[in-house]
């Protein structure tokens, strides 16, 4: 909200700069966000909080300047001639629905001459952003500006049997506001009607029809409470807001209301003349009764840490407007102004209205909490370990928006049939999904980068995939079977080789705890090129996938060259692996390697040859290590030629060489019986 | 060269053999080993030329010279023979171009998102805080109602939300986790909570529709506003520096009472104002609060008997300054040009 300093200073005529004065106000509950030096003046752009809406108008700011610097508030007049009859013989207010309008006032006055405002009003207004319509309009824009208090004039001649009847609008009612929006009325909303039909939407904006012109001569002055609640319902439904709705909806001092309506009356009359009708015509259900809270004073310096003196405590909270209401050296019991009604009802509201004039800045920095050691869960532990491995063997971490188009959720999806979650997007209306796999989202990220000119993308990301829940989960509690099930997973794009990305998956394995229980199974699976895709299994139930990218998921991304891609359950690496460690007591005698080249036909796994070596249970046979597989020159046609090395070793004694060589002829033999052939 | 001693004792003894090995050990090439060793040990060598005096020297000492004599000679014949054969003469090296570039191992990066999260949770592990979770797509119940925010009040107008329906949406907060964590456990209760969080603003250099925060919580008996300011403090100076000041304003914040957005002096300027701070001296960097008695009462925790606060700050943001970076947007594009900086 904007706002000027010497509007402020006319109501607190403080001596401090403006500066400093916005620095104090800042550093107690009403920050000024921004100063701007105007000519002869200085303007104020302040930010409100909801819960300070007795701050939405100068009155309310200059309320704090009074409790922080002792000088005292000076209402401004609110008193007029009243020169006409009484209003009850030409008007009448009926309030149909006071629960959601809890206080109406109207006042009338008759003869006015609608004009031009003076300089000093439009000016004002102007410095606050408010364009300056009429001087009536004006009184009422400037009176909430003042006081908060928003305000109407009604033409009064418009208003069909001199009648206001604050009512639910009917089925299909209608009405054009001043911004000339047709309004599409619910019985749930509020209006102000005449006796035939709807003139304002109660609290967020009048009518075209009734609207002050120049040929309005009667005003009748609306200054009302409505319930907060249903302005703000109405006001979202019919997609219209006003400074006033605004003020409406966060809550309004009832009883400045009737104040209001005065302090405009004066106004009207001196801006555009006209006769005041005798009286007031007021509604209001229940009269304000002050609230009365407790505070204790240990309690205060319990919360807060401090050691503020029982008679400065109680002297703040009288310079904010808390009355006292009885009290002993322990406690004081204060009665709530009614300006602060919607936002102090508890002990902990006088709390904060204490120490936000007392100063938060007197709070000691000196804690008194304990040392502990906090528990580090096996999941932190473990997505420290699995980020230092990815990021060491090359891979950069990514971040990836979570929310697909459907487009995205169709290219593949490891672990869930059900469709993608769906919510409103209002911002991004197609991506309305929630994504269950993040394997798109790094192929958009490949993409991006390569119409950057950046082709080598090795990327992963360990995040959220959702998926839907089926109907009842176990261990989860009822209420949050509403939501879906959160999968931590973590995804890789490779661009060198399918066999790259393997053993960057079981560089991870084994820094889990998972060294060697990892199975892969090729599967079909159409996101992956035919027979190079696969399923990661561990102890024979699903925790990831990997693949080359197939050519229809490359077209879809633009991609000249397939990647290589895994994604793998983390959470599941987790709960099965192990990040302790113990020691193995190193070998004292010496090793005996033998390298062997074996041609097999294509269609002999690598699985199966380490299968058959290890069936002879050779004691001493240590460690079988694959080197690499040739095809080519001296290897026929649909075989290939595997190279590996075994490595022997007995624990207490050195190996002779023909015990070498005779588990080395046990080992040839066993892969004949695979139609393997010893190269040369 | 050392001198054959015309008569033999003890001492001219060991003259010649000090000076024979001080030679030995001079010899650099192979052929200079092998004509020392043809002089010395040869058949008509020195060694022999002293042996052949042994005859003349006095009978008693005969035994020892004799000994020392056979000893010298094998001295020798070991500093001789242990001379290496020095590899033929190379080639002269060229000289190493030091300013070639390196060839690089691979090397990633951690985001620079994840980079903050960790940084910050690093301080606050050090002061005793644990990690806690909480789900993403979130109940109404525990994203507004169990944080002292009704339906259809304006509090809410801070906190525009995704909703997959009714009452389940996208949380627009990480301060979901604090009631999760209070109604999952007792006091004492010390926990951050990172993750991400949903709002659906319109995505410009510093809004976005996905962004990350981070929450704290602190519950216990006895825990003061004193507490907050000290552990705030401690965070702020691990993560900005030693020398930053702090201070509260008051806020509001539905789940906390008193509320506060707390500044620190600007790290750049030390608070004298400049383009960081935009001339403030002082920048905003996290909301906090005492825990309000109503969110207690939500979890069912005795408000009279512990007292708690609770923080919370955009990670966003907080790395932004960090990077002196003006654009959230690069942070979901991944632009590796972008994430190689770091």
């Amino acid at each position: 909200m904007r706002m000027t300093f010497s509007w402020l200073r006319e109501l607190c005529p403080v001596t401090l700069s403006a500066e400093e004065m916005a620095r104090r106000l800042s550093l107690s509950g009403c920050l000024i966000e921004e100063i701007h030096p105007l000519p002869d003046d200085t303007l104020y752009v302040a930010e409100i909080t909801s819960n300070r809406p007795d701050l939405l108008g100068a009155v309310g700011i200059a309320r704090e300047m009074a409790a922080l610097t002792g000088v005292p508030l000076v209402l401004p007049a609110a008193d007029f001639a009243v020169d006409a009859g009484p209003i009850a013989a030409a008007a009448a207010v009926e309030v149909h629905a006071p629960e959601l309008c809890p206080r109406y006032t109207a006042r009338l006055i008759s003869g006015v001459r609608v004009g031009p405002s003076p300089d000093w009003l439009r000016r004002r207004l102007e410095a606050v952003n408010v364009r300056s319509i009429n001087n009536v309009v004006d009184v009422t824009n400037y009176v909430m500006f003042e006081c908060g208090q928003p305000l109407h004039a009604f033409d009064f001649d418009r208003l069909r049997g001199g009648k206001i009847i604050v009512r639910r609008p009917f089925e299909g009612e209608t009405l054009t506001s001043i911004d000339g929006t047709l309004c599409r009325l619910k019985p749930s909303m509020l209006v102000i009607a005449d006796a035939d039909h709807p003139v304002a939407v109660a609290g967020i904006m009048g009518g075209k029809e009734s609207e002050i012109s120049d040929a309005t001569a009667n005003v009748l002055l609306e200054s009302a409470q409505f319930e907060n609640t249903n302005i703000r319902r109405t006001s979202r439904a019919l997609g219209l807001a006003s400074d006033s709705s605004y003020r409406f909806e966060r809550g309004i001092d009832p009883v400045q209301t009737e104040w209001a309506s005065r302090r405009a009356v004066r106004l009207i009359q001196e801006v555009a003349g006209g006769r005041v009708c005798e009286g007031l015509l007021d509604f209001w259900a229940c009269p304000y009764v002050p609230r009365e809270v407790e505070l204790r004073y240990a309690r205060l310096n319990k919360v807060l840490g401090t050691a503020v003196a029982p008679d400065v405590a109680a002297a703040i909270l009288q310079r904010l407007g808390f009355a006292p209401a009885g009290g002993d050296a322990r406690r004081a019991v204060v009665r709530v102004p009614p300006w602060r009604a919607e936002d102090v009802a508890r002990e902990a509201d006088l709390i904060e209205e204490v120490i936000r004039i007392y100063g938060y800045d007197k709070i000691p920095d000196t804690g008194t909490l304990t040392a502990t050691v906090g528990r580090v869960s096996a999941f932190e532990r473990s997505l420290d370990v699995a980020r230092r491995v990815m990021i060491g063997a090359g891979y950069f971490d990514v971040v990836t928006s979570t929310f697909y188009t459907e487009a995205m959720t169709k290219v593949v999806s490891p672990w869930t049939d059900a469709p993608a979650l769906t919510f409103n997007n209002g911002v991004r209306k197609d991506e309305d999904r929630l994504r269950t796999t993040l394997l798109p989202a790094l192929l958009a990220v490949k993409r991006a980068n390569g119409a950057h000119g950046v082709l080598r993308t090795p990327l992963f990301e360990v995040s959220r995939v959702f998926l839907p829940r089926p109907p009842r989960t176990e261990g989860t509690p009822a209420r949050d079977d509403a939501l879906p099930i959160e999968r931590n997973v973590l995804a890789v794009l490779e661009e060198e080789d399918l066999l790259r990305l393997k053993g960057a998956i079981e560089s991870l394995a084994e820094a889990l705890g998972l060294a060697g229980r990892l199975r892969f199974e090729p599967i079909t699976e159409a996101f992956f090129a035919e027979g190079r895709g696969a399923q990661i299994l561990l102890d024979g139930a699903r925790v990831g996938v990997l693949g080359e990218v197939g050519p229809a998921a490359c077209a879809q991304f633009d991609l000249t060259r397939a990647p290589f891609m895994a994604e793998l359950d983390f959470e599941r690496l987790v709960a099965a692996g192990t990040l302790d460690r113990t020691y193995t007591r190193l070998p004292t005698q010496p090793a005996a390697v033998r390298d062997l080249a074996v041609i097999v036909d294509e269609a002999v796994t690598w699985e199966r040859i380490e299968g058959v070596v290890r069936a002879l249970n050779i004691a001493t046979l240590e460690r079988i290590e694959f080197f690499d597989v040739f095809r080519g020159k001296q290897v026929p046609a649909g075989r290939k030629s595997i190279a590996f090395s075994l490595t022997f070793r007995a624990p207490d004694r050195t190996l002779t060489s023909d015990e070498v060589e005779s588990a080395r002829q046990a080992c040839i033999g066993a892969l004949a019986a695979l139609g393997g052939t010893l190269r040369s | 060269m050392a001198q054959t001693p015309t008569h033999l004792t003890p001492e001219t003894l060991g003259e010649f053999r000090s000076a024979a090995l001080a030679e030995a050990q001079a010899a650099a090439t192979p052929a200079e080993v092998e004509a020392l060793r043809a002089r010395l040990l040869g058949r008509k060598g020195q060694v022999r030329d002293i042996f052949a005096l042994l005859g003349q020297a006095a009978p008693e000492q005969r035994p020892l010279l004799g000994q020392l004599l056979n000893a010298l000679r094998q001295e020798l014949e070991a500093a001789l023979v242990a001379k290496p054969a020095a590899a033929p003469a190379a080639p002269p090296r060229p000289v190493f171009d030091f300013s070639l570039p390196g060839r690089l191992p691979p090397r990633g990066r951690l985001h620079p998102i994840n980079e903050t999260i960790e940084a910050v949770k690093d301080i606050f592990k050090r002061l005793g805080f644990e990690v806690a979770v909480g789900p993403e797509v979130e109940l109404d119940y525990y994203n507004f109602e169990a944080l002292n925010i009704p339906r259809d009040h304006p509090s809410r107008d801070s906190f525009d939300t995704f909703f997959l329906h009714d009452d389940v949406l996208l949380r627009s907060q990480t301060s979901t986790v604090q009631v999760r964590v209070m109604e999952s456990r007792k006091p004492p209760i010390r926990v951050i909570a990172p993750g991400k969080v949903y709002r659906p603003d319109t995505v410009d250099a510093t809004h976005g529709f996905l962004f990350h925060q981070l929450e704290g919580l602190v519950v216990d008996e006895g825990v003061t506003m004193a507490d907050l300011k000290y552990v705030l403090l401690e965070f702020a100076r691990g993560l900005y520096g030693k020398d930053i000041r702090m201070r509260f304003r008051p806020s509001f914040f539905p789940f906390t009472e008193p509320s506060v957005e707390v500044d620190i002096s600007c790290f750049v300027c030390g608070g004298k104002g400049c383009s960081v701070c935009k001339k403030a001296g002082w920048i905003e960097i996290l909301g906090a609060g005492m825990v309000d008695p109503n969110v207690f009462r939500y979890v069912g925790y005795d408000a009279e008997r512990y007292t708690g606060f609770a923080f919370g700050m955009g990670v966003e943001r907080v790395t932004m300054r960090r990077l002196n970076l003006n654009d959230m947007r690069l942070f979901l594009e991944n632009d590796l040009r972008f994430l190689r900086q770091f």
